[in-house]
């Protein structure tokens, strides 16, 4: 954090062209990085994300071998140094399936928060600020699908969108879309109250533009925290689908599925049960961690509260 | 909060209104014909005709609504295409196995989290503290269907302690059941345990912060007085009131466990409805724990407002 102190004096000139609330804004995402970093239990949770992006990436080079080559000849084999965490029950080697598994793992969770992200926010942000019954009846609707059981609504869409990659994140941004919708309509009420919008207001800024330039940098904070939240339990929600035989299709490697397909063997074989099992509760887990620091140090509710 | 309370009734009917909506339309947003896609790959035009004709496909797509809405209100949510029962009767048959297991897990769960958040608050910045705090974090993250797994291996696999899988008869002997939804329980119950103890630990530590427990121990109570006696029965208020939400939420993530168990509950039901392709009946289910979702809301808020005095008399 060397230079710090220069970095917050802005370049001269540049207040004239900023609206205050951005700067005091940057400030305190700096004041945010420094306590996540002070947060052990955060910083663990990054580097293990850290690692299973690379993972994720990397696989091709990664992996010892091809996680849909099926050899027979060794299938089910125990862990050896040929196959470090063993052989399913298609001889295909299980480490290789976790690597890749993480790809799959980590796109639909991410897509599927970007996807909601990008309906909701949108969404939120205007039925706040255009209020009135307009608003009343989007955020009815929203209420509406935040009614359904998380799952229960995942399924019935995949059953009858049927099972494929897109279908589940299909199916997933609609149930997280409202979360975001109703986070930023709410944090919107807030700050469009605040004098510098009503400034910008009567000034003549075009609203689009009041809207994404002057209001959404100001609501981004509490959209992160929901985001990482959002991001650990889709994934999960992801593999539930595929555990239920509902999402991802074999033969691509998924923890979700292959935790499933491993409880056929749970007996003479648990390390297919139980390398899936670690590997989506540790992502979870460190995604959590994360996004319990970064609440912690965005909301100004928990910043007394130092851990 | 009566204010409040009265919006929410206002609402309720709106919300209902978009939820009939979206089950609805679950329908018609199947790609292709929902007809052959529920007759697969083998079937004559007539069969196509007589299906259309009998789940009133044929008709406009208003009147469609309206007379799904109409049996809705009354129950009545057609019959199962593929067992040819009256849908509201398969639930009701299958719905005590997954309020059973519910009811058990939340139980469960509020019975270990009170003493373990107890504990943790009055061990504030400890050792002790630290650890059921990350613990909590463990059961947060863990999924139940990997926990359930992982149970099976524990208990069954390399113990045999407990039965993999199986109905029991909960409601006729609804102890001798009881080893057959242990492991169901502890795997749905423990992230509501988490959420529960992480809560309890949250709220008596700001109970802890108020100014009579500072009067309280001034005048020289003992901790112990102070803690049971004058801050729990506070501190307590926002964990009751989630417990019926967390109640509506066991009964979507009862799915993974009536897959994983064998329990023919209403999860299991709602995978045998997709594997048949059987339209209305996922329709019904989804509308039936909606409904029950909705209603668990309402309850919570309710009990917010009954368990807290401030928001009680309040404007």
């Amino acid at each position: 954090m060397v230079g710090r102190s220069k970095a917050d004096v802005p370049p001269r000139g540049a207040a004239r062209n900023q609206p205050p609330p951005r700067r005091t804004e940057r400030g305190h995402w700096r004041l945010a990085w420094r306590q996540i970093r002070r947060n052990r239990l955060a910083v663990f949770g990054t580097i293990i994300i850290a690692g299973a992006l690379l993972t994720a990436l990397l696989s091709p080079i990664l992996a010892p071998a091809d996680p849909t080559k099926q050899q027979m000849s060794v299938r089910l084999a125990a862990p050896s140094l040929d196959h470090p965490l063993g052989t399913d029950a298609f001889g295909r080697d299980v480490l290789s399936r976790l690597m890749y598994g993480s790809r799959t793992s980590l796109f639909v969770g991410s897509a599927t928060v970007l996807v909601a992200l990008l309906i909701g926010v949108p969404l939120g942000l205007v039925s706040g600020f255009i209020g009135g019954r307009t608003d009343n009846l989007a955020m009815r609707l929203m209420d509406a699908f935040l009614s359904f059981p998380a799952i229960m609504l995942a399924l019935a869409l995949m059953g009858i969108l049927g099972p494929a990659i897109q279908n589940v994140i299909l199916a997933l941004a609609v149930v997280y879309t409202p979360t975001f919708a109703r986070l930023a309509r709410a944090s919107t009420l807030s700050v469009k109250e605040e004098v510098y919008i009503k400034a910008a207001r009567s000034a003549g800024v075009r609203t689009p533009e009041i809207l994404f330039v002057q209001i959404l940098p100001n609501i981004v904070a509490p959209l992160v925290v929901q985001a990482t939240f959002a991001f650990s339990s889709a994934i999960v929600a992801a593999a539930t689908l595929s555990f239920l035989g509902l999402g991802v299709q074999p033969p691509t490697p998924d923890w979700g599925f292959d935790l499933s397909d491993g409880r056929r063997f749970v007996r003479h074989a648990p390390w297919l049960t139980l390398v899936p099992i670690v590997a989506i509760s540790v992502t979870v887990l460190a995604i959590n961690f994360l996004g319990d620091g970064l609440r912690d140090a965005l909301d100004p509710r928990y910043r007394s509260e130092s851990k | 909060m009566r204010k409040y309370l009265v919006q929410r009734l206002v609402q309720m009917p709106v919300v209902l209104f978009f939820i009939s909506i979206i089950v609805f339309s679950l329908m018609h947003i199947a790609p292709g014909d929902p007809v052959e896609l529920m007759l697969g790959d083998y079937f004559t035009t007539e069969d196509a005709k007589r299906l259309r004709g009998n789940l009133g496909l044929d008709r406009p797509l208003y009147i469609q609504y309206l007379s799904w809405v109409w049996g809705a209100t009354h129950l009545d949510f057609g019959t199962s295409f593929h067992t040819l029962q009256p849908i509201s009767q398969m639930i009701v048959e299958r719905a005590p196995y997954t309020i059973f297991l519910a009811s058990l897990s939340v139980a469960f769960a509020l019975l270990i989290a009170i003493p373990i958040g107890i504990v943790a608050a009055r061990h504030h910045n400890t050792f002790i503290d630290y650890t059921s705090m990350v613990g909590a974090m463990f059961g947060i993250s863990i999924p139940n269907f990997a926990l359930a797994v992982l149970l099976i291996l524990a208990l069954a696999v390399w113990t045999d302690l407990l039965p993999i899988s199986g109905p029991g008869d909960p409601l006729n002997d609804p102890l001798g059941s009881i080893p057959y939804y242990v492991m169901p329980v502890i795997a749905l119950g423990t992230a509501q345990l988490a959420l529960f103890s992480r809560m309890l630990r949250s709220s008596l530590l700001e109970v802890l912060n108020q100014d009579y427990i500072r009067t309280a121990r001034s005048k020289g109570l003992s901790e112990r007085l102070i803690l049971y006696r004058h801050s729990l029965k506070n501190a307590l208020a926002p964990v009751i009131t989630i417990v019926a939400i967390s109640f509506a939420q066991a009964l979507g993530g009862s799915v993974s466990m009536e897959f994983v168990f064998g329990l023919p509950g209403l999860g299991s039901l709602m995978l045998d409805a997709i594997a048949w392709k059987d339209f209305p009946l996922i329709q019904g289910i989804t509308f039936v724990t909606a409904f029950f979702f909705l209603l668990a809301n309402l309850i919570a808020d309710l009990m917010y407002a009954l368990v807290d005095p401030r928001i009680r008399y309040g404007s």
